[in-house]
């Protein structure tokens, strides 16, 4: 997969990222790879505190991981999708994660975010691709 | 005249005779020992004394013998009678001498007593009475203790019998469900291909007697509430009660719903492999982009190594859950209308790589008439990963692989994956598509665990195509494989659902991971 040639595309103010990834030398990749590419990352590395800055803070994308302390994706998923949660996130979320579901929860899982990634299967360079291809 | 009087008259009979004959005896005696031979009259008479008390002793043990004769038959036939006709020869009623014909006949009045009781024809209570026997306890009593939901059905598909555990499953009264169509009381769904109705029908046209059993059998109850069984059901045909097939249920919602919310060992390990994967491709990454124009010729090419290691490593990761995802029957395609040719190259740019690292390099070679096909996109990138990978390791010295993609003669899409190096020895051949197989010969200088052609071929027969070999010792091996075009499963498209899902034999498949 190769990188975008398009630096013209990249917004005139930064799109922001919240990283909620537990994986600390993950995040880190992550982070360095979309901060060079012009985004703004903020990481978490907790489910509870993923889902208060997921409500709280506007980002434009939301990267999820699934097995994370004090609360797991899927739950945090059903929270922010919640119908009561006004006024709904529009952030993309994408599911990052290297956990693969069994198919009816991912089927439910991917109803609700915007993408499902194995993050064996990416580089961090390859992830930002991704980004960068999401329409908003 | 009636026995009992017959029977009298042979006692009377035999009594008199039996008092008689010792008086005459006695009395004959004493006129012998006095008269004819002269002895005295008191030693005549002690000996004829004698004679007469040995005479009557003899004709009274006679007697006794012959009028408890019958008694002691009476016994032997009761006791013949209710020892359920197993353990005791039956009594020969010829060999008595009084009363044959009355006993003869009071045995036959025992013997038809004792075999009412033992088959219970009314299974009305009163027949617990003799409840102590394990022959008298009625298979209705059984089928009631019977925790489990028992149906019978005749070949109506109308229910002949339920027992207590099944109607209170249902929640009616037996007499409420009995002679109903089974499909109304129980609304059973299957997971796989061959239901209980399917089952039936074949069984019905092919067989006397048949069983079969399921696993994860829900019966829908409603839209929120169901129940997870295992099921077994037997059928026989022509049977005289009427019931033609059993159908016995198992509630297994329980342990199925706990097992639905674990995560398998599979996929936990496989999760546990990919994390430190991740970070490892991560910073080779890292490394490539930000060192790499300062690196040697060599240590470029150690990089190029690194990183083509840690692809295939992530491959295989995704192999193993796959071919677990297969055994275990969750593995699902979706396919979708796609452009082959474009994955096609985007599968041997992921390649590219790690060929050049092993000193090989692909031709590519796309015919330019090919329709969009019908492809569950990470699936079949996973075949041409797998077809390549095997190439290259199978190689030898030869560094060539060559790829063409055609339309064939039946309009269906043939890749071909072909390599010049050591070739398929014959008696390999067989189990080729098999899993953990791998060329024996070769073993000492060749990895892998023979996961890849096993999945291959999993996978292009989940996409509706074939996958076969070519191979010559020494010379190489061709692999090619069918797809098929777009429009030709089309029809398959579910209302309303974005792709066709198919299965290695039923569901949804891995990580849609481009999802637009």
């Amino acid at each position: 997969m190769e990188p975008s040639q398009q630096p013209t595309s990249a917004p005139a103010t930064p799109k922001r990222v919240l990283c909620i990834e537990d994986e600390r030398f993950i995040s880190d990749l992550y982070t360095r790879a979309l901060t060079n590419a012009g985004y703004e990352v903020l990481v978490v590395d907790d489910g509870e505190l993923g889902l208060h800055h997921a409500l709280t803070g506007k980002f434009d994308i939301i990267l999820l991981d699934i097995m994370l302390p004090t609360m797991n994706g899927v739950d945090l998923l059903y929270r922010i999708k919640d119908s009561t949660v006004q006024p709904p996130i529009t952030g993309k979320i994408i599911i990052t994660t290297n956990l693969d579901q069994k198919e009816d929860v991912r089927e439910k899982v991917e109803e609700l975010a915007d993408g499902y990634l194995i993050k064996a299967e990416i580089t961090p360079r390859e992830l930002v691709t991704y980004l960068q291809q999401l329409q908003f | 005249m009636d026995y009992i009087t017959k029977f009298k008259r042979q006692v009377a009979m035999r009594s008199f005779f039996g008092i008689l004959l010792p008086i005459f005896f006695t009395v004959a005696s004493w006129i012998l020992l006095h008269k004819i031979i002269g002895l005295s009259v008191l030693l005549a008479t002690i000996i004829t004394a004698i004679i007469g008390v040995i005479f009557t002793l003899i004709s009274t043990s006679i007697l006794v013998r012959m009028s408890t004769e019958p008694v002691e038959m009476l016994e032997s036939v009761i006791s013949f009678a209710a020892h359920g006709n197993r353990d005791i020869q039956q009594p020969n009623l010829d060999n008595l001498r009084l009363g044959r014909e009355l006993i003869t006949a009071q045995s036959h009045q025992i013997y038809d007593l004792a075999s009412k009781n033992s088959i219970p024809a009314s299974t009305s209570q009163t027949s617990t009475a003799v409840s102590a026997q394990p022959s008298s306890i009625s298979s209705e009593s059984v089928l009631n203790a019977i925790a489990t939901p028992i149906f019978g059905i005749d070949s109506a598909q109308n229910i002949t019998m339920v027992n207590s555990a099944a109607s209170s499953f249902v929640g009616k009264k037996p007499e409420d469900i009995i002679g109903k169509p089974i499909y109304d009381c129980l609304n059973l769904s299957f997971q796989g291909e061959d239901s209980y109705s399917d089952w039936l029908t074949n069984a019905k046209t092919t067989s006397i007697t048949a069983t079969r059993s399921w696993n994860r059998v829900r019966h829908v109850i409603d839209a929120d509430n169901s129940k997870q069984f295992d099921m077994v059901a037997s059928f026989s045909s022509g049977n005289q009660s009427g019931t033609e097939s059993m159908i016995a249920l198992f509630d297994k919602t329980d342990t199925y719903h706990q097992d639905d919310q674990e995560v398998s060992f599979v996929a936990l390990a496989v999760h546990e492999l990919r994390t430190p994967l991740t970070i490892m491709r991560g910073y080779i990454e890292v490394f490539e982009d930000e060192l790499g124009p300062t690196l040697t010729p060599e240590l470029t090419e150690f990089m190029h190594k690194m990183h083509a290691s840690a692809q295939q490593l992530a491959a295989f990761v995704s192999n193993i859950l796959n071919v677990a995802r297969i055994e275990e029957d969750q593995l699902a395609l979706k396919l979708r209308s796609e452009n082959w040719s474009d994955i096609l190259k985007t599968a041997v740019d992921d390649l590219e790589l790690r060929a050049r690292v092993h000193g090989k390099h692909i031709e590519l070679h796309i015919a330019e008439n090919l329709p969009p096909i019908a492809a569950d996109r990470i699936s079949i990138h996973e075949v041409i990963n797998n077809l390549v990978d095997n190439a290259i390791k199978y190689s030898s010295k030869a560094e060539k692989i060559v790829i063409n993609s055609q339309l064939n003669a039946n309009g269906l899409v043939e890749t071909s994956v072909q390599d010049f190096g050591v070739g398929i020895p014959e008696s390999v051949m067989p189990q080729l598509f098999q899993k953990f197989h791998r060329s024996h010969k070769s073993s000492v200088q060749v990895g892998g665990t023979g996961l890849g052609l096993f999945l291959s071929k999993a996978l292009v027969t989940a996409h509706g195509g074939n996958i076969w070999v070519r191979s010559k010792e020494g010379e190489g091996s061709i692999f090619t494989f069918t797809l098929l075009p777009y429009d030709q499963v089309s029809s398959e498209q579910v209302e309303g659902e974005d792709g066709i899902i198919r299965g290695a034999h039923g569901w949804i498949k891995n990580h849609s991971l481009y999802r637009n």
